[in-house]
């Protein structure tokens, strides 16, 4: 019996959530207004969902103040919204956006930020993410991707990862592996100006600029489903900048703001964000609704759900 | 069930052969230089085609790698040699334990952990004690057959686990040869044994220590042997049973005094059977083989002396 069939009969059992996950940027609406208006939501509600955990957080008696860990970085959802429902994720819990975009309930993250994970809705079961600083993640991309090959599968596997954990050896380990037997893995890399890549990036794009990111995803992650390779995808900023220290005397631009410039050609940016900001609040406040109501221990900490 | 005499490392090999022809969701996953930890699954790549997967990757990477095939619907075995287990491979596992628990995965893995290297490249080695480090990550069992029945039945059961299984296999025991059941044996993966009964006092070991712990019960009467077998999880209820049928306990630590499973398991019996105890727990640290031991074929009288001694005084109280 083939690899695939005999895996697939023995986790018969195993709850597949993949099939229904969107996929944002397809090939054919990579450019449309609908397409850009998703991917802004999603980095509206990153950044939303981990102010608001931040808030809560600092705002606290007793544990440490935090920075936002994930802000300037929400653009990278570019590259998960290519993926298709049988592809997967290995992302740190930092890359929120990437983890909206492939259906983690932003419940589940409040939980897991705030509380217990409670019962808490199951993320999708194929995407891995969590508080690690991610070297780990590239060597199970790795494995998720030779599993793919085995079984005959036609998934590609991510893994997104901060600079510093490339130069821990384990991204250059995983792509030499991954060449000679041509494995669908796909490795971007969230770097600061000063990293190094020990490998030559196939591609280099700007990681504030959700499109680019996109773009450069999708060719990676299409060749590599198409039997040519693992893809090294370098975006290139400083996670730290927006908002706040320069880089080479520049401010680095906002992902959100300039996604807003963008599609602000034919409309004010009022006028396009007002009801996506309007949505994003309803929908963080919704989720805090439901992660309170999920969680005993929230209940415990009488944490507001306003 | 019919039975034949096969070696320690021959009866590894044997239930993994009979698991990949039974499930072709589990692959190997080597070092591409390779041994494998005792060279038990010589031959594989032949026999598997594909699922032998030799790979350019150090032993944490391997480890790493299996995890995410894992999620991915396959059952990896890993194979590391023992000079690349080393902390790094432990920090991955922790990494992997995190993500069984914090993401409540399921990661059915079989990391099949060498250790002992003194026995194959001499009285120096063996400084690390992976067993010890591998203690608190609850989510990844351990186990540590002592003979090839057991490394045959526990490896079959590993891999039907749903779990992370760390199957820590001894280098001395690698040439070891006993009575092996045919077919598909499998024992359960968290029961101690009782190797030999008893009514005055309990040595609990586990390993190659087992068989020196056996020697020396023979030289006094009324000692039972218990093999742990099950590091993580305990067997709490048959040690506690055995001590409060003895009354007296001494545990056998290969690895050393501090923060060991010899400790944990004197604090087991001192908090769950205190009021049965008739002398306290005691610990017997035995030491590692010496070259002159080693070179007359591992007999380790020493360690054999040092059990004996420590039932000896806790008899005569």
């Amino acid at each position: 019996m083939p690899v695939q069939e005999a895996a697939d009969e023995q986790r018969g059992e195993r709850r597949d959530t993949t099939t229904d996950l969107p996929r944002v940027l397809t090939a054919e609406s990579r450019a449309s207004q609908s397409s850009r208006t998703e991917l802004l939501r999603l980095m509206l509600l990153a950044r939303s969902l981990e102010g608001r955990v931040l808030a809560i957080r600092n705002g606290a008696a007793a544990g440490h103040r935090r920075r936002a860990r994930g802000r300037g970085s929400e653009a990278l959802v570019g590259a998960a919204a290519v993926l298709g429902p049988e592809d997967r994720l290995f992302a740190p819990d930092r890359y929120l956006s990437a983890h909206l975009a492939r259906g983690l309930p932003p419940e589940t993250f409040l939980l897991r930020c705030l509380g217990s994970r409670g019962e808490a809705p199951e993320a999708d079961a194929w995407t891995v993410g969590y508080a690690s600083p991610g070297s780990e993640l590239i060597d199970m991309a790795a494995g998720a991707a030779l599993a793919l090959q085995l079984r005959g599968a036609d998934g590609v596997a991510m893994a997104i990862v901060p600079g510093e954990c490339y130069v821990t050896g384990h991204a250059a380990e995983a792509l030499r592996a991954a060449r000679p037997r041509k494995l669908p893995l796909v490795v971007v890399v969230e770097a600061s100006p000063t990293v190094e890549l020990a490998d030559r990036p196939d591609d280099e794009v700007d990681l504030s600029d959700v499109e680019a990111i996109g773009a450069a995803a999708r060719k990676s992650v299409e060749d590599a489903r198409h039997g040519d390779g693992p893809g090294l995808l370098l975006c290139a900023a400083s996670r730290q900048a927006a908002g706040g220290p320069l880089v080479n005397g520049a401010p680095i631009a906002d992902p959100i703001e300039r996604e807003l410039k963008r599609m602000a050609v034919n409309a004010t940016t009022r006028e396009l964000l007002r009801p996506l900001r309007r949505e994003v609040r309803a929908e963080v406040r919704d989720a805090m609704r439901r992660a309170r109501s999920l969680d005993a221990y929230w209940r415990r900490q009488g944490i507001s759900t306003a | 069930m019919s039975s034949t005499q096969v070696r320690y490392r021959d009866a590894v090999a044997e239930a993994l052969r009979m698991e990949m022809h039974r499930d072709t969701a589990v692959v190997l996953l080597a070092q591409d230089r390779g041994p494998d930890p005792n060279g038990a699954t010589r031959g594989f790549a032949g026999l598997f085609g594909e699922r032998f997967v030799p790979l350019a990757l150090s032993g944490d990477a391997i480890i790493g790698a299996a995890a995410g095939a894992a999620a991915a619907g396959l059952r990896p075995v890993c194979e590391i040699p023992i000079s690349e287990f080393g902390a790094r491979a432990l920090g991955e596992l922790t990494r992997v334990a995190e993500l069984c628990r914090t993401e409540r995965l399921e990661l059915p893995l079989l990391v099949r952990v060498p250790l002992g290297g003194y026995a194959s490249s001499g009285a120096a080695d063996g400084a690390l004690d992976p067993e010890t480090w591998l203690l608190g990550l609850e989510e990844i069992r351990v186990v540590a057959p002592a003979t090839p029945g057991d490394a045959k039945g526990m490896t079959a059961s590993a891999l039907r686990h749903p779990a992370p299984v760390c199957l820590l296999e001894h280098e001395a025991l690698g040439e070891v040869v006993d009575t092996v059941p045919e077919g598909g044996h499998r024992t359960p993966l968290g029961e101690a044994r009782i190797v030999a009964g008893g009514d005055r006092l309990t040595v609990i070991a586990y390993g190659p220590a087992v068989q020196l712990a056996t020697r020396a019960a023979t030289e006094l009467e009324g000692i039972e042997v218990l093999d742990l077998r099950s590091l993580q999880p305990l067997d709490e209820v048959t040690i506690l049973a055995s001590v409060a049928r003895t009354g007296r306990v001494v545990i056998v630590s290969e690895a050393g005094r501090s923060s060991r499973i010899a400790g944990e398991v004197s604090a087991l019996v001192a908090e769950r059977a205190f009021q049965r105890l008739h002398a306290q727990p005691r610990r017997a640290v035995i030491p590692p083989p010496d070259s002159a031991s080693l070179r007359a074929g591992g007999e380790r009288p020493r360690a054999v002396r040092v059990i004996a001694e420590a039932c000896s005084e806790l008899i005569a109280g």
